[in-house]
């Protein structure tokens, strides 16, 4: 059984797969942007993912928590590998800088997913906006609207033509495609040429940077409710992991009377449970909040997307299932 | 609507069947969320149980869940009346109708078996049983999506589960709506006597014992025997409610939620196109018939002392429903609630498994492994299904169920 075979049948049938993908190809595509093709190793098909998907690279299996977010940019067709166009961004924390140091052709690297938050709905007609790497998600979309025969265009903006990816591929849909440099245009991106006059059957889907994001959001206003569909670049907040996260601390199951070590590998739950300490969980990705344990004493690092953010700062409760600790000890009442 | 946008929602009894006629009252739960989020049902229908409270927006469904402490499963079960011909005394040994700490010590001796990875090695079996039933019924020019199709489905995967023998299938299917659907009519003239069904179950149940006493295996009845809790074993009576709640949430919820999901398929025909031209679209699909159509309208909870909720007060012993039918097609979260739409997103906040926490649904990661092959399968087996006739629902408001949906193949 291939790596992914054995990952799918230990995950949600229905959802996503974890598995150490090869890097069977790394090509740069333009100034600081690489891309990267990612296949498993014993040459097993891939999940299906759809246009607007993106996977979870984990950088480091010491630091389950250093996860980035990258959007799939290959054809959902290939089923044998996946592609990611990644910028390396000078202000990186770790991410994209690991991402272009380590990761080169042969090394395999950890990778969940895919999964979609950014969907492409059906319409007759679309705006596509993308802003420098945020091109990515797009061009999956681009061919499907292209297969379902909708009627498309970009608008495709950027720092400098040698600093944007994918330009070559865009070049057959010269009609539809606008190109626009910051150093061949005056002022911002021009959104009110494609956006001045709201449109019924369109939508808009944009994926860039914060502020591109927000004159969008902004000249979409006038627009039907549901035209507009984002993307952020940045991770959610919940998955961005504290620099105060510790990989390895101390557990004391308080009603049970056990103090158990939950390795860097390893989740609350699996630990407290293999022990014999009753604990609930569901859904085991942070959703359901089935698995919620008090805390007695101690720092949690909160990764799930139940509880509120005043919630999390009262921090008197845990979902155990993908929540860690920023203290070295946490007492919880099991 | 209009009668519903004039008349007096503190008349409104919610548990009026006329109301329920033409299906749920989705206008009506979309006013009270606007202008009534706590209101009160009389219920005259149920006379000598009191009325209820209903919270109808998703915010508070959420925040009522959350605080057992003050809405308590165990006080009045999780129905809406009390006298469902089983006492409170014994609803309460079910875990659905118990509170923290023993709902949860209850819930973890069989919590293993639900999780991700553990349903996911039933998938092949899984489909092997839906593949049998579709197989049934395929040299037939017309049948019911319900009798013939949903509700053996369900019943072998839970049976296989629990361990019991595919030829008891339909008795236990019989055993789940006496306990799910007491209110219906029709249904309710198949039986009359509720506490001799119940000591039938229990015979049958410790029969089930006896053999694995013998012979312990590889299923929930045995992991229920070997069960402990504050070191004491179940007693047979708890094992047989406990059969009884996962019998009945295994065969009630997926077959209500798989006829929705299928009949709105067929009367949204361009949805149908969309999923089998994107077939990857599976998954949301399942989480779109969640949401559009919950298998259980409520949960009830009463409350442990007087609580003040949107200016209204909830006195103490109050039952209080929680409408997932409501909430699930609440416009602060979802866009255009009642359009059947399989590519929405943010489907991850719908409640069909409940509010969250502590009593969500156990079952939920085996559900939506069932609903996402079985609808699979359907479509691909029966390119050509077309509505054969008027659906009929099942007339209980605990239930969001059909009871027949008649199909033809058309080529």
């Amino acid at each position: 059984m291939t790596d992914v075979q054995q990952m799918t049948r230990g995950k949600p049938a229905y959802r996503e797969v974890e598995a150490d993908l090869e890097i069977v190809r790394r090509e740069t595509v333009a100034e600081g942007v690489v891309t990267l093709a990612l296949a498993d190793p014993g040459g097993a098909e891939l999940p299906e993912w759809t246009a607007g998907a993106h996977i979870d690279l984990v950088l480091d299996p010491a630091h389950p928590g250093l996860v980035r977010q990258y959007s799939l940019c290959g054809s959902t067709s290939n089923r044998s590998e996946w592609v990611i166009g990644v910028l390396l961004d000078p202000d990186s924390r770790g991410g994209s800088r690991f991402v272009h140091d380590q990761l080169r052709e042969g090394s395999t690297v950890r990778v969940r997913g895919p999964r979609n938050h950014f969907p492409l709905v059906g319409s007759p007609r679309y705006q596509f906006i993308a802003g420098g790497i945020g091109i990515t998600p797009l061009l999956p979309m681009i061919e499907a609207a292209q297969a379902r025969g909708a009627d498309w265009r970009l608008l495709y903006g950027g720092r400098e033509r040698a600093s944007m990816a994918f330009l070559d591929e865009l070049e057959h849909y010269v009609e539809r495609v606008t190109v626009s440099p910051r150093d061949e245009r005056q002022g911002r991106l021009d959104l009110h040429s494609v956006l001045a006059e709201p449109h019924e059957d369109t939508l808009v889907y944009c994926c860039g940077p914060e502020g591109l994001l927000e004159a969008v959001e902004e000249a979409c206003q006038p627009w039907p409710g549901d035209t507009l569909h984002i993307e952020r670049f940045s991770a959610k907040p919940v998955e961005e992991p504290s620099p105060d996260a510790l990989a390895t601390f101390e557990v004391e199951c308080q009603r049970s009377g056990v103090t158990l070590t939950v390795p860097a590998d390893r989740s609350i739950y699996d630990v407290v449970e293999e022990a014999g300490v009753d604990v609930l969980g569901s859904c085991m990705e942070g959703v359901c909040g089935t698995c919620e344990c008090d805390v007695v004493e101690g720092e949690p690092d909160h990764r799930d997307s139940v509880l509120s953010d005043a919630e999390r700062a009262r921090g008197d409760v845990i979902m155990v299932c993908v929540s860690r600790s920023r203290s070295e000890r946490l007492v919880l009442d099991i | 609507m209009s009668t519903v946008t004039e008349q007096d929602l503190s008349s409104i009894d919610l548990a009026d069947p006329a109301l329920w006629d033409a299906g749920p009252p989705y206008e009506l739960f979309a006013r009270l969320q606007r202008e009534a989020p706590v209101h009160f049902s009389r219920q005259a229908v149920a006379p000598g149980e009191g009325g209820f409270w209903s919270i109808t927006r998703h915010e508070d469904v959420r925040a009522v869940t959350r605080d057992f402490k003050t809405f308590s499963s165990e006080r009045r079960g999780i129905l809406n009346v009390d006298d469902i011909g089983v006492p409170l005394d014994v609803q309460r040994l079910q875990m659905i109708s118990m509170d923290p700490p023993r709902h949860d010590r209850l819930k973890a001796l069989v919590t293993k078996a639900f999780k991700p990875d553990s349903v996911a090695v039933h998938g092949e079996a899984i489909s092997q049983i839906i593949a049998g039933v579709l197989d049934s019924v395929a040299d037939r020019e017309r049948f019911d999506l319900v009798a013939d199709v949903a509700r053996p489905i369900p019943a072998r995967v839970i049976g296989s589960l629990l361990g019991t023998p595919p030829e008891d299938d339909p008795t236990l299917v019989h055993w789940t709506n006496v306990f799910t659907a007491f209110e219906d009519p029709k249904i309710r003239e198949q039986w009359t006597d509720t506490q001799a069904i119940f000591e039938e179950i229990i015979a049958y149940v410790n029969a089930q014992i006896a053999q694995r006493r013998e012979a312990p295996r590889d299923d929930l009845i045995t992991a229920m025997m070997k069960a402990e809790v504050d070191g004491e074993k179940l007693n047979e009576l708890e094992i047989a409610t406990f059969f009884v709640l996962l019998m009945s949430a295994g065969n009630d919820s997926t077959r209500a939620t798989y006829s929705a999901t299928m009949l709105a398929l067929l009367q949204n025909p361009d949805q149908l196109a969309l999923l089998r031209e994107r077939p990857e679209l599976i998954e949301n699909a399942v989480e779109e018939g969640l949401r559009c159509f919950p298998a259980f309208a409520f949960m009830a909870r009463a409350a442990t002392s007087d609580v003040e909720l949107h200016g209204q007060t909830i006195k103490e012993n109050d039952r209080v429903l929680l409408w997932y039918l409501a909430s699930n097609r609440d416009e602060s979260v979802f866009a255009d609630p009642h359009k059947f739409d399989i590519s929405r997103e943010g489907l991850d906040q719908h409640q069909a498994f409940g509010g969250r926490g502590r009593h969500f649904c156990l079952g939920a990661n085996l559900a939506r492994l069932e609903l996402k092959l079985w609808i699979q399968q359907t479509i691909e087996r029966f390119p050509d299904l077309a509505l054969d006739g008027e659906p009929t629902r099942v007339r209980a408001l605990f239930l969001n169920q059909y009871n027949s949906i008649p199909v033809r193949r058309s080529s």
